[in-house]
């Protein structure tokens, strides 16, 4: 083979692998809360308390990285978002703290049976929390435990 | 029939600043972003933000979490709160202001009144002052605030590399939608 034919070979084949390394990131879909194994799994009461205690030792451990956190605890209230998303908030009545989880699309409608007062566990991507109404620790793309 | 009236004017005097004292609460506000340029479009919701409003006042108070952003895209998402936001570093952003034309808001009568809106707006740890035109609108029970403004990242110290310059405008349109409920005790 001559050496001008190995070279554009050689080139092509990089191109072509760079590109489709590049359309696999580009293209590349958000992290399965709903089917991963949890990282963590913490009561209601465990999750607020390792925030308001240390906030920033709290985001490096539940929130960076995407890690699955499961949290269990009692249905407080249910409300709808404004895409129509089930948020389900985890907290007891009158005790100030709470755990907001929004279902995903394809979870909210099977969550249509739970009601305030249910035991519940739910995992999802946990995002922070914020202190504006009451500390209350914001979970995203919950969904219930597979098993 | 003197102490009637008495009885009723008091009523009146003790009751009309206890309910305008009263504060609004949004738990699940609906902030969102837009950029856009020829080589891309990138749109990011959060539907978690918490806000608090007082029509006695005027005040009115925002507090959303960065990492709570939706993309469409994975990718971009991760830029966004690792190179961008650093939201592992600066966490939340928030707003503390207060509607400047309050006298122009019935809170007690329905409609949609024009309101202007003036107060410190802090991202990526960075506060400005702003000053934003939006909408409130009183349907019963509920209030409603809807606002839309321009967003320049580099006023909030926030570096965008020459490489991805191209793909993200220079202002990010900012859309705010929240609906506020009464606060129950």
């Amino acid at each position: 083979m001559k050496k001008s034919r190995i070279i554009i070979i050689t080139v092509l084949s990089v191109i072509v692998i760079a590109v489709t390394i590049g359309l696999m990131m580009y293209f590349k879909p958000h992290k399965d809360f709903a089917d991963a194994t949890p990282d963590y799994e913490l009561t209601v009461a465990e999750l607020i308390g390792a925030f308001a205690s240390d906030e920033a030792a709290a985001t490096a451990t539940y929130v960076v990285d995407d890690k699955t956190v499961l949290v269990s605890g009692i249905v407080r209230e249910t409300d709808t978002d404004s895409n129509g998303c089930a948020v389900i908030v985890l907290g007891q009545n009158g005790t100030e703290g709470s755990v907001c989880c929004t279902l995903t699309p394809d979870e909210s409608t099977a969550s249509i049976t739970i009601r305030p007062g249910d035991p519940i566990r739910i995992q999802g991507q946990c995002t922070g929390m914020q202190e504006l109404i009451e500390p209350q620790v914001i979970m995203i793309r919950c969904a219930l435990p597979r098993k | 029939m003197k102490t009637a009236i008495y009885l009723t004017l008091l009523l009146f005097i003790v009751a009309a600043p206890m309910h305008g004292q009263d504060k609004y609460l949004c738990k699940n506000g609906h902030i969102w972003f837009y950029s856009e340029t020829p080589l891309e479009t990138i749109e990011a919701h959060n539907n978690e933000a918490a806000s608090v409003l007082t029509p006695a006042t005027g005040e009115l108070v925002f507090q959303l979490l960065i990492k709570s952003f939706k993309f469409e895209r994975a990718l971009m998402e991760e830029h966004f709160n690792e190179n961008y936001m650093e939201s592992a570093k600066f966490p939340k952003s928030d707003f503390k202001g207060k509607l400047v034309n309050l006298t122009e808001i019935d809170f007690s009568k329905n409609g949609v009144y024009q309101a202007v809106v003036e107060g410190k707006l802090t991202i990526h740890n960075k506060t400005n002052t702003v000053r934003q035109k939006g909408t409130v609108e009183v349907k019963g029970n509920t209030i409603l605030v809807k606002a839309k403004f321009d967003v320049v990242p580099g006023d909030y110290d926030i570096e965008i590399p020459s490489a991805v310059r191209d793909k993200i405008a220079k202002t990010v349109a900012v859309n705010v939608d929240m609906a506020y409920q009464p606060y129950k005790k």
